[in-house]
């Protein structure tokens, strides 16, 4: 079912990273992608990992919620592991051959740590945007920090208010989607069985209602809000005025120093002289 | 047997096992009968939107059966389909199901679902066209190019071309005004008669339920709350009034009058029943 | 006598000659040559059968569509003036709010009160101000415990008291409920009609109800009927119900307490014209049958 789905959907709730402004949210989310990217130690990979628990620790959302939201990327994160381990060529000899393939420890490793880095990448990304931001905050989070490219002849405020049109409409969407898929199945229509072409072509009776039914939507909305005086961002205010505070500070510092350590964590230990097997575990280049 | 459609201990709970578990049907028995225009009453939020899609199998009872000419329509899920050619459900709004290129077309379309030969679609068609009253010209343009009103007509001549024994229609008169609101309305008694089927009319209006049905039943909460001939449904206007469904105007001065010692008697839920029974007094009084 | 807030003068305007780029223009009626006035603070119904161009006639108040001949005065000011600007249209927009059937189309924001907030927020009022007039919107349609919730996921009637208070907040002189109601159910409906009068009573805010259920028609001050595109009748809601047969063959009703007694006249019986509320309709036959 379509609403089984946690990934991408917001949990509203009254925690620190829930009250974090949304500008915070995504520049820390941005810090945390280029940290995963650089990481590339266990050691670093280990600091990013106690960072992605902290985070869920403090936003109060159980980790079931995040297990669940890793689960419909589980078969991409498979195939990338088993492409990995197939395609890495590694020094020595290798663990064990079979016909053409060969597997490495190394490939074994590598795989492990690509995965890893995907899901660290969902869980912080998902954590600090949609768990905790509700889509309007986002968007206007966003619009606030697009604003510079107004100048250069962007629509910014347009397209945020696209976006959070879209937002809006989308469930009104999926419930329109389910009375004519009904109405449909209620005069002998099939959707579930046949081939793939049969089956496309079920679709047309559904697709056609709920295009001309969107214009119509559309239509009404924009009369609706011209109505209420939309004139685009000429002269608009705004009732929720995003606003920087001390927390948003520390955590964008906090959130830079770990950045900076996890960079220095990834590049220095090559150029280190001491070479001890503990040492040698924790840098271990993947 | 006299039913058509009978519903024993019937349960649904939207989202079992999720935080957001809703209970909408709680335990159900209604039976509704052979021939008969029923009519379906209730709040938004009542439960009769989930009954009507029971009917038709399109939702599953979370507990109970539904006997269609008794027999279970679970009894064999992969056969669901044909029980929905058997009970043919009109939606709300229906006009948003049409698709097709032609009017005829989108007519034909469950008729064609049903695997029948083009003559014999042709002529459902035609039939379903003329019940109602969908002139012969209409056919070929685009569903698109007509008014919202003949858009309707062609939703509901669409569920018609599949002779379903019984014929559910939610709310089919929402958004007309007073003349289509009786043009739709006013047909089913005559395709009761003409085609022998069964009807089962949803609606929020009692005026509705009092004009052109023979029975009524009254959901609340998830629950039936009365049922029964119109005659007897209305006689206890009072029962009526409060799970806050509204009485015909006409039916209230008629109580009122009642009331202050005139007394009327038939069917006094109609403006005709309401007239007849006043000349009736005045006759009497004057002997 | 002050200027009356909405006039027009012999106002017309045609769908095809507009080339108007609208989806469902087919069914509907242009207007001809209306010539209306609503005084400050009025409760008007506007009745007429499906596409009789009742609606039509709303959007050209707020200029939704431009007339192809005519004038329409909002507050005074010839709005269909040549040399109006973005500006002006922008005013008359502030002041002639319009509330529409579909509650699910008109609502923009994913929360309540940031939808509420939309228009007040287009006229570039100050934060503290929109704030206010949000909380005393929620307020006024009932719904200040629903703020921070997702509209999605409210009854139609309670969507629609959404929509509602998104224009109370705007603080205009009129209101046009086009159909607002027609989509509801009873419940629903109800508390609409009540909000509008309370408004009308209670706030001074002109309101027009579009509509075509007769028993909230006969709840107005006045009642304007519009058949095929022309005003066929304006006058207070007790003769506008008076003549049955011409209601009947515009496509309408009276309510029915109106019907009956006309349907027993039409029987023979000598019982009163010119009543128009089921209490008057009692009265009436109460004293007409205690006699018999």
């Amino acid at each position: 079912m379509i609403s089984d789905i946690t990934l991408g959907q917001f949990f509203p709730g009254y925690s620190v990273l829930h009250k974090l402004d949304p500008r915070t949210k995504i520049i820390i989310a941005i810090l945390s992608i280029v940290a995963i990217f650089f990481a590339n130690n266990p050691i670093t990979f280990l600091l990013i990992t106690i960072i992605a628990v902290i985070l869920i620790w403090i936003s109060r959302i159980s980790f079931t919620v995040v297990i669940r939201g890793i689960k419909p990327i589980l078969l991409i994160l498979l195939f990338t592991m088993i492409l990995n381990i197939f395609m890495t060529t590694g020094e020595g000899d290798p663990l064990f051959e079979f016909w053409i393939i060969r597997v490495y420890t190394h490939g074994i490793i590598r795989a492990v740590f690509m995965a890893w880095r995907v899901i660290l990448l969902i869980v912080i990304t998902s954590m600090l945007l949609t768990y905790t931001t509700s889509p309007i905050s986002l968007t206007d989070g966003l619009e606030s920090l697009l604003l510079p490219l107004k100048l250069i002849g962007v629509p910014v405020h347009t397209f945020a208010m696209m976006m959070s049109i879209a937002l809006r409409f989308i469930p009104t969407l999926i419930e329109e989607t389910e009375k004519i898929m009904n109405a449909q199945k209620s005069r002998g229509a099939d959707f579930s069985t046949g081939s793939l072409v049969n089956r496309a072509k079920a679709l047309i009776p559904l697709l056609i209602p709920l295009i001309v039914s969107s214009f119509k939507r559309a239509e009404e909305l924009a009369t609706a809000m011209e109505c209420r005086c939309y004139r685009g961002d000429k002269n608009r205010t705004k009732l929720v005025k995003l606003e920087l505070r001390t927390r948003d500070y520390l955590c964008l510092a906090l959130s830079a120093l770990l950045l900076a350590a996890i960079i220095l964590g990834a590049i220095l230990p090559y150029n280190m002289p001491i070479n001890i097997a503990f040492y040698d575990l924790l840098f271990y280049k993947i | 047997m006299n039913e058509i459609i009978r519903l024993e201990n019937i349960s649904y709970i939207y989202g079992k096992g999720t935080p957001f578990e809703k209970v909408a049907l709680d335990n159900v028995c209604v039976s509704f009968s052979r021939g008969r225009i029923t009519g379906l009453i209730g709040h938004t939020g009542s439960g009769k939107s989930t009954l009507v899609s029971l009917l038709n199998g399109l939702l599953k009872p979370t507990e109970g059966k539904v006997f269609l000419d008794g027999k279970d329509i679970w009894e064999n899920p992969k056969e669901i389909s044909s029980v929905r050619y058997r009970v043919g459900l009109v939606m709300q709004y229906p006009e948003y199901q049409l698709f097709d290129e032609t009017v005829r077309n989108d007519i034909g379309f469950a008729p064609r679902n049903l695997g029948l030969s083009e003559e014999e679609i042709a002529g459902r068609v035609n039939e379903a066209a003329g019940f109602v009253g969908l002139p012969a010209e209409l056919l070929e343009k685009s569903p698109f190019d007509l008014s919202g009103g003949q858009k309707r007509r062609v939703a509901i001549a669409g569920i018609l071309a599949m002779r379903p024994d019984v014929l559910v229609l939610d709310e089919p008169a929402a958004g007309l005004d007073p003349r289509g609101r009786r043009d739709i309305l006013g047909k089913l008694g005559d395709y009761v008669r003409h085609s022998g089927a069964s009807v089962i009319l949803v609606s929020h209006s009692m005026e509705d339920m009092a004009t052109y049905c023979d029975n009524v039943v009254v959901m609340n909460r998830g629950k039936i709350y009365a049922e029964g001939t119109t005659d007897e449904i209305f006689s206890r206007a009072d029962s009526l009034s409060a799970v806050g469904l509204d009485v015909p105007a006409v039916a209230k001065i008629a109580a009122e009058l009642k009331r202050r010692g005139i007394d009327l008697s038939g069917k006094l839920y109609t403006i005709d029943g309401v007239r007849d029974a006043i000349l009736e007094y005045v006759r009497g009084g004057a002997k | 006598m002050s200027e009356p807030i909405i006039r027009t003068k012999g106002l017309s305007f045609s769908y095809d000659e507009n080339k108007n780029p609208s989806f469902d223009v087919r069914e509907v009626h242009g207007v001809r040559d209306i010539n209306i006035s609503i005084e400050r603070g009025e409760y008007v119904a506007v009745l007429g059968h499906n596409g009789s161009g009742k609606s039509t006639l709303a959007k050209l108040l707020n200029m939704i569509l431009i007339p192809n001949s005519g004038d329409i005065f909002i507050d005074g000011v010839r709005i269909t003036d040549e040399n109006f600007t973005e500006d002006d249209v922008f005013d008359v927009r502030r002041k002639v709010g319009m509330v529409f059937q579909n509650p699910d189309n008109q609502l923009v924001a994913t929360v309540v009160e940031e939808d509420v907030a939309f228009g007040p927020e287009n006229l570039g009022l100050p934060r503290e101000e929109i704030r206010r007039r949000v909380n005393s919107a929620l307020a006024a349609v009932g719904m200040t415990e629903y703020a921070r919730h997702a509209p999605h996921k409210l009854s139609g009637g309670q969507k629609q008291r959404i929509a509602i208070a998104g224009i109370i907040a705007m603080r205009p002189d009129v209101i046009i409920f086009d159909e607002s109601t027609a989509m509801l159910d009873p419940l629903g409906r109800r508390d609409v009609i009540e909000i509008m009068e309370r408004l009308n009573r209670e706030d001074g805010i002109t309101v027009i109800n579009i509509t075509h259920y007769m028993d909230e028609a006969s709840r107005a001050d006045r009642v304007i009927i519009v058949n095929e595109g022309e005003v066929a009748f304006d006058a207070p809601a007790r003769e506008a119900f008076s003549n049955i047969s011409d209601l009947h063959r515009m496509g309408l009703e009276a309510p029915q307490g109106v019907e009956l007694m006309a349907a027993l006249r039409d029987a023979g019986l000598d019982v009163a014209e010119n009543v128009l509320t089921s209490e008057e309709c009692i009265e009436a036959l109460n004293s007409f049958l205690q006699d018999k």
